[in-house]
């Protein structure tokens, strides 16, 4: 193993500043549990008044 | 340094950590690097798994290869600890280094490492308990088999809010977070600390969760290992 045993520069504050995001990896953007939508019950209402009416018996 | 090699670096290294504690064998640190296009990014990926390189040596009770403690010795050369951490990423890291640097102490004989500031400057207040959780996720390499430390007890000390954190992760389906939580959880289990959840079940529901990404993993095995051992 040669590798690690030679002399590197040391880095970048920046370069420290990139490993320190990578470390304190933040929790996921995952959106939280869905909320109710207020509006939701109004469009609800709307379909139901606009469905097509009960079919009736045909006449024979 | 750039940050999408030193991930994959990192990813690559913990594959290879998980594989030693399958296989009962060391995770050759200095095969690792050898592998590395770029030593430096592959010293930095060593910084960014942190004390999980030293798992095999602590589950398995390997003792630690003079070339693999030389790779994170010169990892800490090419990226020196931040001595005044400032924002709450500096903290972390410097929490995170120092559970490195103390694991590699106690392996290798050498002088202990000082300790970082008060650890409540970088989990912040309990009471905002869903972030406080986060921070604690940050820091989830502290929570290995024997853990001790500041930052150990601050969180033993918190185990509700702890058990809050990790149902809040699972929640949000954030298994990421939920995984690095478990470990903690695990880690308090396996101390004796009363906790009000099972962590049993808890890890079985986010081991089936959790994806392949290597170092989630990773926290995974530890956690198993941790219940395991009470």
């Amino acid at each position: 193993m040669t590798v690690h045993t030679s002399a590197r520069p040391v880095l970048a504050p920046a370069d420290l500043a990139a490993l320190s995001t990578l470390v304190a990896e933040p929790e996921s953007a995952v959106a939280d549990p869905p909320l109710p939508e207020p509006n939701a019950a109004g469009v609800l209402l709307l379909g139901l008044l606009l469905s097509p009416s009960t079919p009736k018996e045909p006449r024979k | 340094m750039d940050a999408s090699t030193c991930a994959r670096g990192a990813a690559d290294l913990a594959g290879r950590v998980l594989g030693a504690l399958r296989d009962g064998s060391a995770a050759d640190l200095a095969d690792f690097l050898d592998s590395c296009v770029d030593a430096t990014a592959g010293l930095a990926a060593v910084r960014l798994v942190g004390a999980d390189v030293f798992l095999p040596h602590l589950v398995l009770d390997r003792p630690l290869g003079t070339r693999d403690a030389d790779v994170v010795v010169a990892s800490f050369e090419i990226l020196p600890s931040v001595t005044a951490p400032a924002t709450a990423e500096q903290r972390v890291m410097a929490w995170h280094d120092w559970s490195t640097a103390r694991l590699l102490a106690g392996l290798t004989g050498a002088v202990p490492v000082a300790t970082p500031e008060d650890p409540a400057a970088v989990l912040g207040p309990v009471e905002q308990w869903a972030r406080w959780s986060v921070a604690v996720a940050q820091l989830s390499s502290s929570a290995h088999p024997g853990a001790t430390g500041p930052v150990v007890d601050a969180v033993a000390a918190q185990p509700l809010a702890l058990c809050r954190g990790v149902v809040r992760s699972v929640l949000r389906r954030d298994f990421a977070t939920a995984s690095r939580l478990t470990r903690w959880i695990c880690l308090l289990h396996a101390t004796g600390v009363g906790l009000p959840l099972d962590p049993v079940l808890l890890l079985a529901h986010v081991e089936s969760r959790a994806g392949a990404e290597p170092r989630r993993l990773l926290d995974l095995a530890a956690a198993r290992h941790l219940v395991r051992s009470t």
